[in-house]
């Protein structure tokens, strides 16, 4: 059975009810918390980290949400500052930082799935982190603006202009030779 | 993946129309059954107890650990030799060995009885009395040869007079 966001808050509150709330939360999140972390970061055991990280902090935390979001934007935030904040740890201790392979062919041209995806991945990590998270949740997560304003506390106009910057360098990474 | 929602397809084929259409990739792989375990050291970080299980689950987990744990103990306990059954046991005994401890118990049976029970043989019970074969087939073939000499069809042909002669002369009546 599925709860609704407000059953878990509620039973969160109440000390007899709040283990079963929390793991309700966990059941109905974790894996999406875990895709959208492994978007970000890619490798799983990275993900796993991350994930679990988040869900610990999530069940420190809840006790102070004061519903002014969602509960799943709420998570989301957490998510996304978590990762990236492992992105910018990983990206110091890399000496070299990442670069795609090769862009030379025109993007869609008759590429296999596989090989579009890790193109598209590559054009990705070349992106700025907050340009890279504005495309992650808007590409893949197909979140509405109003909904990221609220994850990442910036403006709707803000992440337009971010997501379009981000698609623009995405365009010029897989059509230049 | 490209999006599937309208308004965001729309809003990437103005600024680049080849990513609203992008080849949809594999989903990552994941080791099997990670989520479970996922779910499973989440809670044991937070609430500090394993996953609910639900009742009917647990007796059923409950029941199979019995189940497996009787074969196991099927498997493994020493296995006790089968008890050989009464009569199987006294074949074994030698019929010396059984008239030995009849006497040392003073227990007073016949050869015959040990024969009728199947414990000794009739070489046994002969060999037993301490009579010689010899004599006793000799001594068979004498009263098988008396024997002989009473077969009715032996007899003459005799009308009754001749018989109550016979029966006078032989026994005095």
């Amino acid at each position: 059975m599925a709860w609704t966001d407000s059953d878990i808050l509620q039973q969160f509150r109440d000390p007899r009810t709040r283990e079963k709330a929390f793991t309700a939360l966990t059941q109905q999140y974790s894996k999406r918390v875990y895709w959208h972390v492994r978007r970000m970061v890619e490798d799983h055991e990275d993900a796993n980290d991350i994930t679990q990280n988040v869900l610990v902090k999530v069940w420190r935390k809840l006790d102070d949400f004061r519903e002014e979001a969602g509960l799943f934007t709420w998570i989301y935030r957490i998510a996304t500052n978590e990762a990236l904040s492992f992105l910018e740890q990983r990206n110091r201790r890399q000496s070299v930082p990442l670069e795609p392979e090769s862009a030379s062919a025109a993007a869609g041209a008759y590429l296999d799935a596989e090989e579009a995806e890790d193109r598209l991945h590559h054009a990705i990590n070349t992106l700025p982190a907050r340009q890279k998270q504005v495309f992650l949740l808007r590409y893949y997560d197909e979140m509405p603006y109003e909904e990221m304003s609220s994850v990442l506390d910036t403006s709707v106009g803000a992440l337009k202009a971010s997501y379009h910057h981000a698609v623009q360098k995405i365009k010029e990474q897989l059509t230049s030779h | 993946m490209a999006p599937k929602n309208k308004d965001i397809q729309d809003e990437l084929r103005d600024i680049f129309p080849e990513l609203a259409t992008w080849p949809e990739p594999e989903e990552p792989e994941v080791p099997a059954g990670y989520f479970d375990r996922l779910e499973q050291e989440v809670l044991e970080k937070t609430i500090g107890r394993k996953k609910v299980i639900p009742m009917v689950a647990r007796w059923v987990t409950a029941a199979a650990a019995l189940v497996l744990l009787f074969i196991g103990w099927q498997f493994l306990r020493p296995q006790p030799q089968a008890a050989p059954d009464f009569q199987s046991q006294l074949a074994e005994l030698d019929w010396l060995d059984v008239i030995a401890m009849l006497e040392s118990e003073d227990i007073d049976l016949s050869a015959e009885e040990l024969l009728s029970a199947g414990l000794i043989t009739a070489d046994d019970a002969l060999e037993s009395t301490g009579i010689d074969q010899d004599i006793v087939e000799e001594t068979i073939e004498v009263e098988s040869a008396e024997e002989v000499q009473y077969l009715p069809h032996d007899l003459p042909e005799l009308d009754e007079d001749a018989w109550l002669d016979l029966f006078e002369d032989d026994f005095g009546l």
